[in-house]
């Protein structure tokens, strides 16, 4: 009996032992998830003190297109950052690359914390499409869509605080450019352009719409309503001059700068720009969500997943277990961070507050309305030129639609 | 004779001016040259404040380390240096000796079929590295190299070597015959034709090529991206292309870590600058 025991424990202890905890991500070490990930890892060794952990970073882009032929290997993580979408970890979840974690995520009660729109792209069906089945990884941050402004230009041009509605906005962008300034800094170099496009038809879309477009259920038409709506207010507003003219030269570097340098009174962003704009800004400033919208481009963040071939899938569930505690959590919220489980109350600082109680707003009307890019391979490209080329004029907003249209069908059919 | 003099003055004086206008076009494309160096330089010492505020062309205001501070406080450079280093004067030394050896079987000794071994060598350089990945992955988690420098050390020397055999065996195709047989005549076997006579001849040819081996595999991405993944195994690249996150770019550390990364290859760069030069003009004179 006594034998038997110790037996048993050599057998634990050596497969602990020998073996490496592995943690793979991709996030930028100026990240607040990554600075909160550093207060789990601590967390983590405390509470196993005998488990080796390595916490290997890698890029973005690295794991775009490595994925897959990292996970084939016998030598994987025991744990590892996933992009969501049906193009990422949809595609890894339908090759068998990455276990299914329902079971877990039921047991450990993750599936109460994580609910609506923040959980759809965590699900995955047998066929790798996002919205629904099981869940094949657990997201710890969210992001989404709203609008920067510069306080101090507002003050000097005759404005108090940021609009209410929609009308009050849109008046305040031909205040200042009577003026002669650029209300908005954005660009279509890279993605503010196609964001703010996603917003415009977000605001005027319902929850179905949305839905079967981006998980690609039933026949979607996006040559009308609420597309229609977004695309020709975003055609209105590069007409009017709000955008800038010079849009598809500008990189996201150059708009965030710009910003900060105190050019534009707004700027309409992700909430990835908060922690820049607030180390580096010298002006008052503030976030508001894009008034009067029904719905609010943004999305749950990359997914922790485990690897089918990873040794150690317990400690993967307790690393999952630690990121999502309140501690971690809280910790990604303080550093300006959207965590998806986290205490808003909690926060000191007014502006990160503020920041996550958007985005409570945003959860609890569950009004998450992804990036328009998810549901076929592709796309991103494609609606990059055509803003581009809606941008400087070249096209208009129904041909653009019909030609996405086109493109969309002919992505989710094969 | 006045006149004469008045011409030659005329003619000095044309030619001053042409040296001027050559000076100065030289001077404009210097500074061309310069500006991206200056861009580097000024935003790797400013603060992400300074940046944004003051733009990407002012000077920093002030100077700081901070950007610095924040590369060399997120990776192990040392590390990446020494792996960096490793990987790419291996494969220039090895991969140097490995053509030398197939190229003087396939120049000197004119083994048969040498036109097909020739003609599949470049073939494989042309091949795209993204066709070769997935065996390349394969065969190295097959003999346990996965994720080891040594993986990416040995694909690099075959990669390399292979063009290296192609450019060598086309220079020997052209030695001397006479050399050769003066050697044999002398009663040289093959091995001491081959380090005696046909190795100190070709030095330059190879100084030039262990240089451009030495730059090419230091500046590889695709392939060491796949195979190294944790960070103790990465080449100074990868770590590069990591700063650069899915929505965020921190210009001035990313102008930091560039201006580091920089620096070993200005180094080697002006170590073996005497050897490139020598290398390219070798034969002109003869």
């Amino acid at each position: 009996m006594l034998a038997l025991a110790a037996g048993l424990t050599a057998c634990s202890g050596s497969g602990s032992d020998d073996e490496t905890f592995t943690i793979l991500q991709y996030e930028t070490t100026s990240t607040a998830q990554y600075r909160g990930w550093q207060r789990a890892l601590e967390i983590f060794r405390e509470e196993h003190p005998d488990v080796e952990v390595e916490f290997a970073s890698t890029s973005f882009d690295s794991i775009r297109s490595n994925a897959k032929i990292l996970l084939t290997g016998d030598d994987v993580p025991d744990v590892m950052l996933v992009n969501t979408g049906n193009a990422d970890g949809g595609q890894l979840a339908a090759q068998g690359l990455i276990d299914p974690l329902t079971d877990v995520v039921e047991e450990r009660g993750w599936d109460e914390r994580i609910t609506g729109s923040v959980r759809s792209l965590a699900v995955y069906d047998e066929t790798g499409h996002a919205g629904s089945g099981d869940w094949y990884g657990v997201p710890n941050v969210a992001s989404f869509f709203t609008f920067y402004y510069n306080a101090d230009l507002l003050a000097e041009h005759g404005f108090d605080g940021p609009p209410e509605t929609m009308a009050e906005l849109e008046a305040m962008f031909d205040a200042f450019l009577a003026d002669g300034v650029t209300p908005v800094s954005s660009n279509a170099g890279e993605h503010a352009v196609l964001q703010t496009w996603w917003q415009l038809i977000s605001a005027v879309a319902d929850r179905p719409a949305i839905d079967d477009f981006i998980f690609v259920d039933g026949e979607p038409d996006v040559t009308s309503g609420a597309f229609l709506e977004g695309t020709q207010h975003l055609q209105d507003w590069i007409e009017a001059g709000y955008l800038g003219t010079q849009l598809a030269g500008i990189k996201a570097d150059e708009m965030e700068r710009a910003f900060i340098a105190g050019e534009f009174p707004f700027m309409a962003n992700g909430t990835w720009s908060f922690a820049r704009v607030s180390e580096e800004a010298s002006f008052e400033w503030g976030t508001f969500a894009f008034p009067e919208s029904a719905l609010n481009a943004g999305a749950s963040g990359h997914l922790w997943s485990v690897p089918a071939n990873a040794k150690n899938k317990d400690l993967a569930y307790d690393w999952i277990e630690t990121t999502l505690s309140p501690e971690v959590q809280n910790e990604i919220a303080a550093l300006g961070g959207i965590p998806v489980a986290g205490d808003t109350a909690s926060i000191e600082d007014p502006r990160m507050r503020e920041l996550n109680e958007q985005f409570d707003a945003i959860r609890e009307r569950d009004a998450l309305s992804f990036y328009p890019d998810y549901p076929v391979p592709g796309l991103l490209d494609f609606q990059m030129s055509g803003l581009q080329a809606l941008a400087n004029g070249s096209t208009d907003a129904a041909s653009f639609l019909a030609d996405m249209q086109e493109f969309y069908d002919s992505g989710s059919q094969s | 004779m006045s006149t004469r003099r008045r011409r030659d003055r005329r003619v000095v004086a044309l030619l001053t001016t042409r040296r001027w206008a050559l000076l100065i076009v030289a001077a404009l494309v210097a500074v061309v040259m310069l500006v991206p160096f200056y861009l580097l330089v000024s935003n790797a010492f400013k603060t992400g404040a300074d940046y944004s505020q003051r733009g990407p062309l002012a000077l920093p205001e002030p100077w700081t380390f901070s950007a610095f501070d924040r590369y060399l406080g997120s990776v192990d450079y040392p590390r990446l240096l020494t792996n960096s280093v490793l990987i790419a004067g291996v494969v220039a030394v090895v991969g140097v000796a490995v053509s030398m050896l197939s190229a003087y079987a396939i120049g000197i000794g004119r083994v048969r079929g040498r036109t097909w071994v020739v003609f599949v060598l470049l073939m494989a350089t042309i091949l795209p590295q993204e066709a070769l990945i997935y065996p390349l992955f394969t065969g190295a988690q097959a003999v346990g190299l996965q994720n080891s420098v040594w993986s990416v050390v040995i694909i690099f020397i075959v990669l390399q070597a292979a063009f290296g055999t192609y450019l060598l065996s086309s220079v020997l195709g052209t030695f001397p015959a006479e050399l050769l047989e003066a050697a044999r005549v002398d009663g040289a076997n093959r091995w001491v034709i081959l380090t005696r006579i046909v190795a100190p001849v070709l030095r330059p040819t190879m100084s030039v090529l262990l240089v451009f081996f030495f730059v090419w595999t230091w500046n590889e991405f695709f392939i060491p991206m796949i195979m190294l993944i944790t960070p103790d195994a990465q080449t100074i690249p990868i770590a590069l292309a990591a700063l650069k996150g899915q929505n965020t770019l921190d210009v001035t550390q990313l102008a930091a870590a560039s201006l580091l990364s920089l620096l070993p290859t200005l180094v080697f760069f002006f170590l073996f600058q005497r050897t490139l030069t020598r290398g390219v003009t070798a034969g002109a004179v003869k």
